[in-house]
């Protein structure tokens, strides 16, 4: 399994799929061959710091850094759909709001109770699943 | 399209063996809604509790709050329609509420959002429902119930419940009868010349699993931007469905009673023409945001408003989608006003909105979601406390010694309501 979702992340890749950067195991298998995924065992914050430096690159977002109706600090997950385009151009306007959002997850917590750990990684992936198929 | 809303008070609920409304009374027989209820796989069991104003209860975690209304007629139009009942164009005819009546759904489906309603005390002077008699639905789901398979079934027995208590009411006399008529376009400017008109934007939550909001059963998030009859809505058109932060989501009961179209019909024909209504999504993906902001640009464009008034539903990434209907509005040449809450952090001193732009330049807040407050303990919980911890706006040990919570206003349902519906005010 694990070797199928690497040579799918890989084609994706060498095709030029848009990208997720999440840290929510239930995104990186739903969406393998979908996106190309880039997956990090790390916090929501450092998930955004990441789209953040993708998009100084020039990348678009095509998600909302901020989609769900949690507040910052309540899901230890967090899953961004970008561009697969980087022209070297950062937009001013998704900057802006990649920053708010990186900001805003400064101080929030990292420590989360097990018991709802897999709501939260669902409640996640239900928030890019529905849209998966829409382009920019 | 005209439409009589004949209100029937109600200063209690008594469970008992039989169903009636009777001398203001609603009494409800367990069984009957039991049977309504466990037709539903997905529902191990059900049971119910009652909670009146002023008494030491705290409800929680709540879902959905929901009126029971009714159709009375001869047609074949039924509230919720094309979620519960057949899907023909309601807001035209006759209504009758239960006012003072309420459902209350509440089970934990993802382990937080679902929030508190407090009857007395300091939570109660942030929610609305504090002041209704609540006939409060516990849930049990079946074992391995998926968490949107079980909010699908809670929010189909909250309707069907309130569809069956609405029902008792159709042959009772209301204690007052208000009529809601709105007057095609042409008629309008012909009737009132010189009062400008005034469109209404609402933004629906939409953004996904347990975040959607239904329209005549469409799934919000799924439509273009569109156009509604105000009256529509309050015959049940749109359903909530969604599990955000407590403080700011739009519960069905609060688009039954939605505040702007109540005071929007007050001065029709006065001070301004209710000319209109746009309905809007707030999806996830910027593309969506975008098409849907142009689209509510162009119809208020269209329609030749000379304002309107948008509320919005939820915060962080809905404030990019109230920023860019605003603006784009405004491009227009239609001025707005937005109606907001903040998030400002609990000292009040961090940038309220996730979002901003200078188009925004009047806007009405429903208050700081942040505010920390403390709940002092109730003699009775309806539904249980093990979550108010991960409620949003709760936080870990904020259950003291004393049995009293510490939660910031998020957690408290409809405290810092989009619509104008919360109890706080400047006033």
């Amino acid at each position: 399994m694990k070797n199928l979702l690497a040579f799918q992340n890989r084609v994706c890749y060498i095709i030029g799929m848009d990208i997720l950067i999440t840290n929510n195991p239930l995104c990186r298998d739903h969406f393998a061959g979908v996106y190309y995924v880039e997956f990090a065992d790390v916090s929501a914050h450092v998930i955004l710091q990441q789209v953040r430096d993708k998009v100084h690159l020039g990348h678009g977002i095509l998600s909302h850094p901020r989609a769900g109706g949690l507040p910052p600090g309540t899901s230890p997950y967090k899953s961004v759909v970008l561009s697969e385009v980087a022209d070297g151009v950062p937009n001013p306007q998704l900057l802006e709001i990649v920053e708010n959002a990186v900001k805003a997850y400064e101080k929030a917590r990292t420590e989360f109770p097990e018991k709802h750990l897999e709501h939260f990684s669902k409640l996640d992936l239900s928030l890019l699943a529905p849209n998966a198929h829409k382009k920019h | 399209m005209k439409l009589e809303v004949g209100y029937i008070n109600i200063t209690d609920i008594q469970i008992g063996n039989d169903c009636k409304v009777e001398n203001g009374i609603l009494h409800v027989c367990e069984k009957c809604l039991k049977d309504l209820i466990l037709s539903d796989a997905r529902i191990a069991d059900v049971s119910f509790d009652v909670a009146r104003p002023g008494e030491s209860v705290r409800i929680t975690p709540v879902k959905d709050v929901i009126e029971p209304r009714t159709k009375v007629g001869t047609d074949e139009t039924g509230v919720f329609p094309g979620i519960l009942n057949k899907v023909k164009t309601v807001g035209e005819g006759r209504t009758h509420v239960l006012k003072g009546a309420a459902v209350v759904t509440c089970g934990q489906i993802v382990g937080f959002q679902e929030g508190i309603i407090d009857m007395c005390g300091e939570g109660a002077k942030y929610t609305p429902f504090s002041e209704t008699n609540n006939l409060v639905i516990l849930f049990t789901p079946k074992e391995g119930t998926e968490p949107h398979a079980y909010e699908q079934a809670l929010r189909m027995a909250g309707l069907k419940v309130a569809d069956f208590l609405g029902a008792l009411g159709k042959e009772v006399t209301p204690d007052e009868v208000k009529t809601y008529e709105t007057l095609p376009i042409m008629e309008q400017k012909a009737k009132y010349p010189d009062l400008p008109r005034i469109g209404y934007v609402q933004m629906l939550q939409t953004q996904g699993l347990l975040h959607d909001t239904y329209v005549y059963g469409v799934d919000m998030k799924e439509s273009l931007t569109t156009m509604i009859n105000p009256t529509e809505i309050l015959d049940g058109a749109i359903v909530s469905g969604n599990c955000v932060s407590a403080c700011d989501k739009n519960t069905t009961y609060h688009h039954q009673n939605n505040p702007v179209i109540h005071d929007m019909f007050e001065e029709n024909g006065k001070s301004l023409i209710f000319a209109g209504m746009i309905i809007t999504n707030e999806n996830v993906f910027l593309m969506d945001k975008e098409r849907s902001s142009d689209w509510t640009a162009k119809l208020c464009k269209m329609m030749g408003f000379d304002g309107v008034i948008v509320t919005q539903e939820g915060f962080g990434n809905p404030d990019t989608d109230l920023m860019m209907n605003c603006k784009k509005i405004e491009a227009v040449g239609v001025p707005t006003v937005i109606v907001t809450d903040e998030y400002a952090g609990r000292d009040g001193t961090s940038q309220s909105l996730a979002d901003v732009d200078p188009a925004a330049n009047a806007v009405v807040t429903g208050g700081n979601a942040n505010e920390v407050v403390t709940l002092p303990k109730l003699d009775k919980v309806i539904g249980t406390l093990q979550y108010v911890d991960v409620i949003a706006g709760g936080f870990e040990n904020n259950i003291q010694p004393d049995g009293s919570i510490v939660v910031e206003l998020q957690a408290i349902i409809g405290a810092t309501n989009e619509m104008g519906f919360n109890k706080m005010s400047a006033r």
